[in-house]
């Protein structure tokens, strides 16, 4: 069963003064998929992941969370359960003496045995690449800035949630940092059918690991599509503020000088091998 | 001229069992462009910690314009040159509205307040948010408050801006708009230290400092760094998109020059072998 975001409009300001952060956003995250969400600062996609888990209740409009409705009191702790957050520099949150007992800190208060939380504690450490043996018992703040995010993802992780919200799980960290998140995040959808939704910056991460894209304009939605239909659209996602992989830049800059490149978002060779072609011929 | 000087600075944070920086000796003239690269802790922000007198070295000196950081009667002149821009917004602002907090910085010094109100639409028109001077800052995004971090930063005028990952939570047009406002700040005489990830950004400056467990693997321009592909794979950089596309293009026998290091450039370039 899917998350069903159904004519979702938030309003923020002083009464007489107000600014919509959502205006009647409709979408279907279906299970398994991979779904990037991207937009300019300030078009709302943090307030519409906030309103996935219930963090913000919905005031107009409906989420339910396989088909359990967020804004119904009775449903709304199964929804929530389902969702795991993650937050922007989720490693600020960490804060117990080991590693261990920061990951532990959520199945604890879901009143779990000893036995299942050691068991859920050691599973997402080791999803998220941290050795359990080296890693259990050290201080948090020992780790490195890569370590310290993928350790605050196990703490979410070890709640075993269906569906997993990320805003900007990359932000701040280096190559490597980055590219160890996306493999877990991979490793995830593919092995534990875990739901990705994902907001970035980056074009060309979610040109690569999306399976579907959601494009945030002022609030409203843009676009609902394949990276590969969204990013046909690259003079149009220039205009909202965005841009697109480089790959795809540089094909629609040549077609801006007249030449029929083809266009590409996540593979470069069929650019290539058109140009290499068009070189030999000429 | 010589205005950043590290001369041999050792530093190492007291929970930490290796040096941050070690043995760091290095120039920035006035007036220049820098980017400050490496993989977290690398010692990259510490370094840029040491230009303002935040942190202090445990051996060795940090001057700027001639004054010694480790000198307390230097730390106010020292900080009215150098501004700091960090990572997250959230820790950087002071107030609630967004014009006050612009202003919070120039009031601070003493600046006569008709001065303050030019101070203060001046840095909010060059990050783009004069419309939203009047804004409570907790309805604003995480970009929009480090561009508002940023103005709070300008209206202080300082000659020299470090921005320590400053972009990484901006939307790319914020990226790209934030760039061009630092190279027209930059080309007004603003000297520019930009630590970063990104290294699209990196292109853009004149040279580039890169910090590897607390020492300087290298120093160079764009061009040279990118082009040491071993000492990226040491340093766990990666390479602009747009330079491992200029690579792939070789690889497939397309003669693009080693200076093409941005799509635009790429493109220019084959428009003549088409």
């Amino acid at each position: 069963m899917p998350i069903v975001v159904n004519d979702l409009s938030y309003q923020y300001g002083t009464p007489g003064n107000t600014q919509f952060a959502l205006e009647h956003v409709s979408f279907t995250v279906e299970e398994g998929a991979f779904l990037g969400i991207a937009g300019h600062t300030g078009s709302g996609k943090s307030t519409l992941v906030q309103h996935l888990n219930g963090l913000i209740p919905s005031a107009a409009g409906h989420v339910t969370v396989d088909g359990h409705d967020l804004g119904d009191k009775a449903e709304r702790k199964l929804a929530r359960s389902l969702v795991g957050m993650v937050f922007q520099y989720p490693e600020y949150q960490l804060f117990a003496e080991t590693v261990y007992d920061d990951v532990a800190f959520g199945p604890k208060n879901l009143k779990l045995s000893e036995d299942e939380i050691r068991e859920r504690v050691l599973t997402a450490l080791q999803r998220v690449g941290l050795d359990p043996d080296t890693f259990k018992d050290k201080s948090p703040f020992e780790l490195s800035g890569g370590e310290k995010r993928r350790a605050a993802l196990a703490g979410v992780l070890a709640m075993r949630p269906k569906y997993l919200v990320l805003d900007e799980p990359m932000a701040g960290l280096d190559p490597n940092g980055r590219s160890a998140i996306l493999k877990i995040l991979d490793q995830l959808r593919r092995e534990d059918g875990c739901t990705i939704l994902m907001i970035s910056h980056s074009m060309e991460d979610l040109a690569r690991h999306a399976t579907r894209m959601i494009v945030l304009d002022r609030g409203k939605i843009a676009f609902d599509d394949t990276p590969e239909q969204v990013f046909e659209h690259a003079e149009e996602l220039f205009a909202l503020g965005l841009s697109v992989p480089q790959m795809t830049y540089l094909s629609m800059l040549l077609r801006q000088k007249g030449f029929d490149a083809p266009s590409v978002y996540n593979d470069e060779t069929a650019l290539l091998e058109w140009i290499e072609g068009r070189i030999r011929h000429a | 001229m010589a205005l950043i000087q590290f001369d041999h600075v050792v530093f190492q944070y007291e929970e930490s069992v290796q040096r941050a920086l070690d043995d760091i000796s290095l120039t920035i003239e006035d007036g220049a462009f820098v980017a400050i690269v490496g993989h977290n802790g690398s010692g990259k922000s510490t370094l840029a910690k040491h230009i303002n007198g935040l942190l202090l070295p445990a051996s060795g000196t940090v001057t700027v314009n001639g004054l010694d950081t480790k000198d307390e009667k230097n730390i106010l002149p020292i900080r009215q040159q150098v501004g700091i821009v960090f990572q997250n917004p959230d820790n950087q602002i002071v107030t609630t509205i967004v014009e006050e907090d612009v202003a919070f910085g120039p009031e601070n010094l003493g600046v006569p307040p008709e001065q303050i109100r030019i101070r203060v639409d001046e840095a909010l028109d060059t990050v783009g948010m004069r419309d939203y001077a009047e804004r409570a800052i907790h309805t604003l995004s995480g970009g929009q408050k480090q561009r508002i971090a940023i103005a709070g930063m300008l209206a202080l005028r300082p000659g020299i801006l470090v921005m320590d990952e400053a972009t990484a939570m901006l939307d790319p047009r914020g990226r790209a708009e934030l760039i061009a406002t630092l190279k027209e700040l930059h080309a007004s005489g603003l000297t520019v230290i930009m630590v970063t990830q990104y290294m699209e950004e990196v292109t853009e400056c004149d040279r580039v400092i890169v910090m590897n467990h607390g020492k300087i693997a290298k120093e160079g321009t764009p061009e040279d760094v990118f082009r040491d592909k071993a000492l990226l794979q040491s340093c766990s950089l990666a390479e602009p998109e747009a330079i491992r596309l200029a690579d792939r293009l070789r690889e497939f026998g397309v003669p693009i020059s080693e200076r093409a290091m941005r799509s635009e450039t790429i493109a220019e370039e084959l428009c003549r072998l088409l």
